[in-house]
């Protein structure tokens, strides 16, 4: 088990800067998830750990261990590659033991090895096959197998579930928690998939064009944003961002206008806000609730999805006079569970065309300020008060 | 109905498509291919007086070559000269693709000039290395008097002659095997040596254990593409040695051409074509046949 420290990683490809002065550090026995967006520069931080890509600044410590010159077979670490890198002309046992022969380890010991690992794994009966003659699934638990036999002090993932499909996703998800669990290694885990990330994640780092935007544990990351791009990234259905402007503030109050110009009452500890500063507020989808007629937002349902455990309703928030001059602003509202079951009960399931009345649960809305940093806002509340 | 239509179409365009290979084919290889096997059965001279007509002889023709030791030399030779030249060029082709790997800089300007070589024509590539191996005037000859050693002439020479053409060949023909080369490379993953990196696999385990594997198909490939190729030299041998010194290059192809058109033994000519085919499509056959295991293996 170890830690590992990033201190002022910078990397460059000539003119291009694929990371930014990212520093952060991975616990002992911590599973730590990088998660962003495609070219964000995860997978190239993970390879920097690997020792595969030198910084072109910084440094890389493992277990309190400078390593920026140590080559990659040194630093004790081990790797599972996205599209799992086994040598195709072996079989899956010399995959596994080709590490332990290369140290000159005795034939029996490899041999006994292997097997424990394979055992492990369930993957006995797959050892004397070749990867071609294996399924996806197998070929990742091979994979890992060869990850394990070494007994590495830092095992890092890239990407190691885009290539299967969802069923097996979800399944090969749960076994490396498990397997995380019970090995109780440090884990850098790369993936675009945010369900991944929430879901195996310990903490996770969320990068963007190269840079940290957010450390912290999956829930902490998701209820509290630090900024637009972490609350825009994280959540499926994505959170509704109003994009807005303050017209008036004081007190506990304070009048934002919609680009619609909507305008909404947010009642909160608004001191900082001033009239004219450009906000945006954010709203997640399954803490907008359908309301009757008295509820603070109205709007034109569009789209109605239903997923069966839950539906989603695409809205577009109107005026109470009804009017948006023509410039939308689109939300989607989560309906699940209870909230569902309430509406489908009275058979009344909003369609397409038909108005709804909304209103955000209090103390789950988000506010973002001109820059796109989250404004700490206790007691947020919101309320509509009409087109302006 | 109307499916019918459309798949009697859609056989009308395959082959509108077809049609024009096919013609060249038939016009430029099958033809005289089939000309070949008949002319091989006569005694066909190449220039008659008017009235003159081939007289047919059956399998005469081979019988005779069963029996000309020069036909048997020239053979001898052919396999000779296509056994010293297929793994040199097979060996350096894949030497350079692993040292130009990687297309940058200097590499890529590297390959192109590998490459490059074979634009030319036999003609200017001869020129080049007589040029080269001149005993007096060339840089072989340079090279030995400033050593102060006394000049050889290589062509003329029994011993230096073969390697000599074969040496011509490499230079003139490694840009083929070194791009199937580097295109084989391309098909093998990078994540497959960073693995084998963090195995504390040495390079030569990498080179031994991952690419020489991975390598496998296009070897084979290079190989029969190289013997088919360079079972038929001819204009090296020609243009350097003249089959010389003493009949010591004289290769399979020019004693074709020369029965043909010094002898006007054109049917002679012809059945000596016909073995030369015959090892050829036997070499394609075993290709075909290996390659087909490579690839169920």
């Amino acid at each position: 088990m170890a830690t590992i420290n990033l201190s002022h990683i910078f990397k460059r490809y000539g003119k291009t800067e694929v990371l930014h002065d990212i520093s952060l550090a991975v616990h002992e026995s911590e599973l730590m998830v990088f998660v962003g967006p495609s070219g964000c520069g995860k997978s190239t931080l993970l390879r920097t750990i690997a020792g595969f890509e030198a910084p072109t600044a910084g440094d890389v410590s493992i277990d309190g261990r400078m390593v920026n010159d140590i080559p990659p077979n040194e630093r004790g670490i081990a790797m599972v590659f996205q599209n799992y890198a086994l040598y195709p002309h072996m079989t899956a046992g010399d995959n596994i033991g080709f590490a332990l022969r290369n140290l000159g380890v005795r034939e029996s010991a490899v041999r006994e090895r292997v097997a424990a690992i394979a055992e492990m794994l369930q993957i006995q009966a797959l050892l004397g096959r070749r990867p071609h003659e294996m399924s996806g699934g197998q070929r990742q638990r091979v994979a890992i197998g060869r990850a394990l036999v070494r007994d590495p002090k830092v095992f890092l993932f890239d990407e190691p579930l885009s290539n299967l499909d969802a069923a097996l996703r979800v399944q090969m998800r749960v076994e490396l928690a498990r397997l995380h669990q019970r090995l109780k290694a440090s884990m850098v885990y790369v993936t675009h998939d945010q369900t991944e990330a929430m879901t195996l994640a310990d903490r996770m780092t969320i990068l963007n064009a190269g840079r940290i935007e957010q450390i912290g544990p999956p829930v902490e990351v998701y209820q509290h944003p630090k900024n637009l791009f972490v609350a825009g990234f994280l959540g499926a259905p994505p959170m509704n961002l109003l994009p807005g402007v303050v017209v008036a503030a004081g007190g506990q109050e304070a009048q934002v206008r919609l680009n619609n110009r909507v305008t909404l009452r947010i009642h909160a500890d608004v001191n900082t806000l001033l009239a004219g500063t450009s906000v945006t507020i954010g709203i997640r989808p399954e803490h907008l609730q359908l309301r009757p007629p008295s509820g603070d937002m109205a709007g034109l349902v569009n789209v109605v999805e239903s997923l069966g455990n839950r539906t989603l309703l695409y809205v577009t928030l109107q005026g109470a006079g009804g009017s948006t001059n023509g410039i939308a602003s689109d939300v989607i509202v989560e309906m699940a569970g209870q909230q569902a079951d309430m509406w489908l009960d009275r058979q009344v399931i909003p369609r397409s065309g038909d108005i709804v009345h909304l209103s955000a649960l209090p103390q789950m809305l988000h506010l973002f300020d001109g820059a796109g940093q989250a404004i700490d806002a206790p007691k947020l509340h919101i309320g509509q008060t009409g087109p302006r | 109905m109307g499916r019918r239509i459309r798949a009697h179409r859609e056989h009308y365009q395959a082959a509108a498509l077809l049609a024009p290979f096919l013609v060249f084919y038939g016009t430029f290889l099958l033809y005289p291919f089939c000309k070949g096997i008949w002319m091989s059965l006569h005694d066909w001279p190449l220039l008659g007086k008017p009235g003159t007509e081939p007289v047919f002889v059956g399998i005469r023709n081979y019988a005779d070559l069963v029996t000309d030791t020069v036909f048997w030399t020239s053979l001898l030779h052919t396999a000779e000269f296509t056994f010293m030249a297929v793994p040199l060029i097979t060996a350096t082709g894949l030497a350079l693709a692993l040292g130009l790997r990687e297309a940058r800089g200097s590499s890529a300007a590297m390959r192109a000039i590998f490459f490059s070589s074979g634009v030319f024509s036999v003609t200017v590539v001869t020129l080049i290395w007589l040029t080269v191996l001149h005993p007096v005037r060339g840089l072989l000859g340079q090279a030995f008097s400033a050593m102060g050693w006394s000049s050889i002439d290589v062509l003329a020479d029994r011993r230096f002659a073969m390697p000599a053409l074969v040496l011509t060949t490499l230079w003139w023909s490694i840009g083929l095997p070194m791009a199937l080369f580097l295109a084989g490379l391309q098909h093998i993953h990078p994540a497959l040596y960073e693995a084998a990196a963090l195995d504390h696999a040495s390079r030569w385990t990498m080179f031994r254990r991952i690419t020489w594997p991975g390598l496998r198909r296009t070897t084979w490939l290079v190989i029969f593409i190289e013997a088919v190729m360079h079972f038929q030299v001819f204009g090296q041998a020609l243009l350097m040695t003249r089959g010389g010194p003493a009949n010591s290059t004289r290769v399979l192809v020019q004693y074709v051409y020369e029965s043909s058109f010094r002898d006007w033994r054109v049917g002679y000519a012809s059945a000596a074509a016909m073995v030369l085919f015959t090892v050829l499509i036997t070499v394609s056959l075993l290709q075909f046949r290996i390659l087909r295991q490579e690839d169920e293996g």
